[in-house]
Parts: C-alpha cells; structure tokens; sequence
C-alpha cells in the first residue's frame, strides 16, 4: 500500500507544470471564496431592508402629463463646474429619464423645449425662472420638481 | 415561474435550432444544453428586431406568435432532417448536469442573493440598460427617436431586446426579468466553460476551473449586476468553444454554429463587435493556412452574416459618431500622460483587489506555465485574439475624446470582465496535451 502511494506522488511529480496549477488555482480559489462568503453574507443580512422602488420613483407623478410628448427639456438650478459629469445633478436627471421614458429629455439644451422639468432648490428660483421663461406651472409635486410649460407669444 | 418562461421558450427554440444545425438525434450534451441557452435568447432578440421592423415599434401581440412561429418552424425543420439520419448516441459526459447544479449550487445561491441585493441593477445598468428596455416598450411608434438624440452610448441592442421579450409575456414591465436574465447568463458562462473544457481535459479539472471562475467575486457581483458584460463574456466564450470544436472535429457545422455565436456577440456591446471582427478574422486565417476547405469559411461567414442585418440597421440608426480626428488620433498616441495613465489603470486591476480576488496571479502563473501550449495548434487564435483585443483597447482608450482617468475608471474592469472566461478557458485547454486528434 505504501508502495503504491509512492508510486502515485512520484507520477504527480513527473508533472511539475499540472501540479504548480493545480495548487496555484486551489489557493485562488480558497482566497477568492473566503471574500465571496463575506460578501454574500453582508448580503443575506442586508436582503430584508432592500428598497424595491424604482429608480426616479418621485417624478412619476409627471408621467400622464408627457404622454405623446416626444421630447421635453430639464432644469436645475445645482451648480457644478462640470455638470455633465457631476453624479449629483446627472444622477437625477438620469433617474427622471428612465422614469418619463419614452419621453425624452434634455438636460443640455433644457430650456429650449415648451415642456420644462424643474427641479430646483427653492420656490423663489422656480418662479424668477418661469418669468424669465414666460412658462406657467402645469404640474408641482414635492422635492422641489415642477413641470412648466411655455406661453406661445 | 410567469418570469422565467419567456426565456424557457427561448431554451427550447434555441434546442430545436441547435439539433436542426447539428443534426442531432438523441438528447443533448450539457455542452449543447449550455449552447443552447445563448442561441435561443440571441434569437429571441432577433425576433424582437424584426417585429419593431414590422410594426415600426414593439408589439407583443406580433412578438408573441413570431416566436411561437419559431418554435414550430425549428421543431418541425428537425424534426424532418433527423427522419433522414441514423440513431446515434451522445458522447457520455463524467459530469452530467444534475450533478453541475448540484455542484455549483452554492455558487447560483450567492449569485442570486448579489442579484437581489440589486433589484433593478448597478447605476449604469438601469441608466443605459433598462433604459433602452422600457423606452421600447413604452415608445410605440416613437420607438426610433432614441436613435436621434444622444442620452447614452450607443452600444447595440441584444440585451433591451431580451429584456422586451420577457416583458412581452409578461405583460408589463417588471424588474425580475433583467435580473433573472443576469443570473441565466452568469451560470450559462460557468456552465459553457466547464463542459467546453470537459471536451478536452479531466472533468475534475474542467469542474475546478469552473469553481475558479465562480469564485472571483468580480465575475459574481458584476454578472448579476444587469450589465451586457457577462453576456458579451458568453458569447466570446461560446463562439471560441465553437470555432476550435470545428478544427478540433473538423465540423463545417460548429463553424456555422461559431458564426452565429460571432454574430450575437457583436449585437451584444461595440467591444462584441471588435471582438468578433478579430476572432473571425484569425479564425479565417487559420482555416486558410491549415487548407480546411472553403466549406468552413463559407460556413462561419454564412452564421456571422445571419445576424448582422439587424446589427447593421440599428448601427445605421444611430446618429452618434466618435468625434475623431488624425490629429486628435496622433496626439492620444504620442502623449506619453496617457500611456502612464493607462499602465497605471492596468496595473490597479492587476495588483491584488478584494473584486478580483486572486484571479490575476493565477493568470500570469497559467500563462506562463501554458506558454508553449498556447502558440501551438487550433488554441492560438484565443491567444493571439487576446493580445490583439488588448491592443485594440489601450489604443481606444489613447484617442478618448471622454475624460481619460473616468473613462479608464468606469470601462475598463468591465472590459477586462469580457476576457476572464475566455481566458481561463484558453489556459486550461492549453495546459493539457490532446486526448483527440488535432491539427
């Protein structure tokens, strides 16, 4: 018996290469598990508190006020250096797409549409904005997210 | 179950379709079973394509008997070609498929409790993904201005259009179905890997690999995550599988079979179509240096172009073009900032990260232990496709008209993601010398 199990290590043995991958790939794996467990059970535990609301959840109320509107424009009165880029403003913006969809909006080019999502910190902006636009408020809901439309001259 | 029955009529029309291409009579392989899935969905999406074509915009009342058409028109197609052949037995597999999920099971529990821990996706997954999803589904007849205005990348559309056709079922939008799609395609990769390599090398090895490949936390976060990546991971791996079975078998039929799987890959993600543009280019090459006969290169183009109309139509849809110029091309080149940058991006992935695990070191180890294997025979495509893919990136990311270090910091772990199963894969049927013949 201890014969054959000689016999045996020294076949292993005639295979370096198999058996350095071998043993690399088991440590990998044992590592690699080690990190995943901890992450699943981070998980498990965080499972019943998980939010199952949409993303954008608070500008749904706008949804049967852009049905058949193509295209409408976004405001916000955040400031950024580079708001293309700031996860802040377009993380919103983002979530107020996915939520309107299919009604498209344009953050760049916001205040060129007849239909404007305002999204702004307070009401005093709101309305100097909507003056200087000529728009009136067709739909307000909370946080700050008005839906205007501008007055044909 | 409502969730998972859009995709398992898919599985069987990708069945049926897999026994009519290869002429199957008996059951399938575990390998076929896994090929299977990705042909059934990927001609889901196609399907989908056609009816947005059809009815210019989604209309599951058109979608739904398009793929019931399918199906019969697949059965009855195998049905009538398997009467004309022989009775034959399939390739008796050690590790049957009740005993992967037995197996894997603990990896497919902690697959879906990360998938769960993120019901609508990662930020980019519902912001571009699902996005494209529920605009389809909404849009009606608007369907095309997406096309028109720049609110994302412009990738193909493979996966919205999966996503549309188990809503279509459905009835509605919900979110379990991009998730559940996330997890079908996280397992199908595991799957392919481990049955592609059983082909060649022990089981045990080809389980160990598939472990492997389960256990970088990376591979199990971001395949659950709702992104194409994972799926772009399948099809690469599933054409790779093909197109060496075809040289190893010398089968014009997994050539085919490689087409198609090229073709979905390209519909996947714009990196699936630089990716199946070099795959296919090697592989043609191969098939002319080693004299296989034009059958093969008929055959493979013949896949790739069943599927590239769609491709070709939603491309010519898009109105966003790079915004390249030579001399924006030369100044990415020579700026020695943004080599270092790149390096220094690799390297962060490269060096030990508690995502990828110890996936990198066991790399490097593999392939320097499999280094004369990997040059050799049918295997050198994989290998020589990586380096060129690599290549193709560091010079995309070299001519970014984006951010270099937000655009090095949000794509790259995801396109390094894309190669992980191809490349394992490539090391283990490297590191073993042939059971069967080969060229």
């Amino acid at each position: 018996m201890k014969m054959l199990i000689f016999l045996r290590t020294l076949q292993i043995f005639k295979k370096p290469k198999e058996l350095f991958l071998l043993t690399a790939i088991i440590s990998a794996i044992l590592l690699n598990l080690f990190a995943e467990i901890n992450y699943s059970a981070k998980t498990l535990k965080d499972l019943p508190h998980i939010d199952v609301t949409p993303p954008g959840e608070p500008f749904a109320p706008l949804r049967p006020f852009l049905a058949h509107i193509p295209m409408a424009g976004y405001y916000t009165d955040q400031s950024s250096s580079n708001p293309g880029m700031d996860a802040g403003i377009m993380g919103l913006f983002q979530q107020a797409q996915y939520t309107l969809s299919p009604t498209l909006l344009d953050f760049f080019h916001g205040l060129d549409y007849e239909y404007i999502i305002f999204y702004c910190s307070n009401r005093k902006v709101e309305n100097e904005k909507m003056a200087e636009l000529n728009a009136v408020p067709i739909a307000r809901i909370a946080n700050g997210i008005t839906l205007v439309r501008k007055i044909k001259q | 179950m409502n969730y998972l029955f859009p995709f398992i009529f898919s599985i069987v029309i990708g069945s049926y379709s897999l026994i009519f291409i290869k002429n199957i009579k008996r059951s399938l392989s575990p390998l076929e079973f896994f090929l299977a899935i990705g042909l059934g969905l990927g001609i889901s999406s196609q399907l989908v394509f056609y009816s947005l074509i059809l009815c210019n915009g989604f209309n599951p009342h058109v979608v739904i008997p398009l793929h019931i058409a399918a199906l019969v028109g697949v059965f009855t197609a195998a049905s009538q070609r398997n009467k004309k052949t022989v009775e034959e037995s399939a390739d008796p597999s050690s590790f049957n498929i009740i005993r992967f999920f037995i197996v894997f099971s603990p990896f497919i529990i902690m697959a879906t409790l990360a998938a769960f821990s993120r019901p609508y996706g990662n930020w980019d997954a519902w912001s571009q993904w699902n996005l494209r999803a529920n605009f389809l589904f909404r849009a009606g007849d608007m369907w095309q201005n997406i096309f028109t205005f720049q609110i994302q990348e412009q990738h193909p559309w493979l996966l919205p259009f999966i996503t549309n056709w188990g809503w279509a079922l459905l009835g509605r939008e919900h979110f379990l179905t991009p998730l559940i799609l996330s997890i079908i395609f996280t397992v199908a990769t595991v799957g392919l890997l481990v049955y592609g390599l059983e082909e060649k090398v022990n089981y045990k090895i080809a389980v160990t690999s598939g472990i492997f490949l389960f256990s970088i936390p990376f591979f199990l976060i971001h395949g659950t995550s709702q992104y194409a990546d994972v799926i772009v991971c399948y099809y690469l791996l599933a054409s790779a599988i093909c197109i060496l079975k075809s040289i190893r078998n010398n089968s014009p039929t997994d050539a085919l079979l490689g087409g198609i799987f090229l073709g979905f890959l390209s519909f996947t993600k714009d990196e699936g179509i630089a990716s199946a543009t070099i795959l296919i280019m090697l592989t043609i090459g191969y098939f002319v240096k080693q004299r296989m006969g034009l059958s093969f290169i008929t055959q493979i183009t013949l896949g790739f172009l069943l599927i590239a109309p769609s491709l070709i139509t939603v491309k010519l849809l898009m109105a966003h073009h790079l915004p390249l110029t030579k001399s924006f091309i030369f100044n990415g080149i020579l700026n020695f900032d943004r080599w270092s940058t790149i390096g220094r991006f690799f390297m962060k992935y490269i060096a030990p990260d508690p995502y990828w695990g110890h996936f990198w070191k066991f790399m490097a180890l593999g392939i320097l232990l499999a280094v004369p294997n990997i040059v050799k025979k049918e295997i050198k495509i994989v290998f020589f496709f990586i380096l060129i893919f690599l290549s193709i990136v560091v010079f995309r990311f070299l001519v970014t008209t984006n951010d270099l270090t937000w655009h090095l910091d949000v794509s790259l772990s995801r396109i390094l993601l894309q190669l992980i199963p191809t490349m394992i894969f490539m090391i283990f049927y490297a590191s073993k010398s042939d059971r069967n013949p080969s060229r």
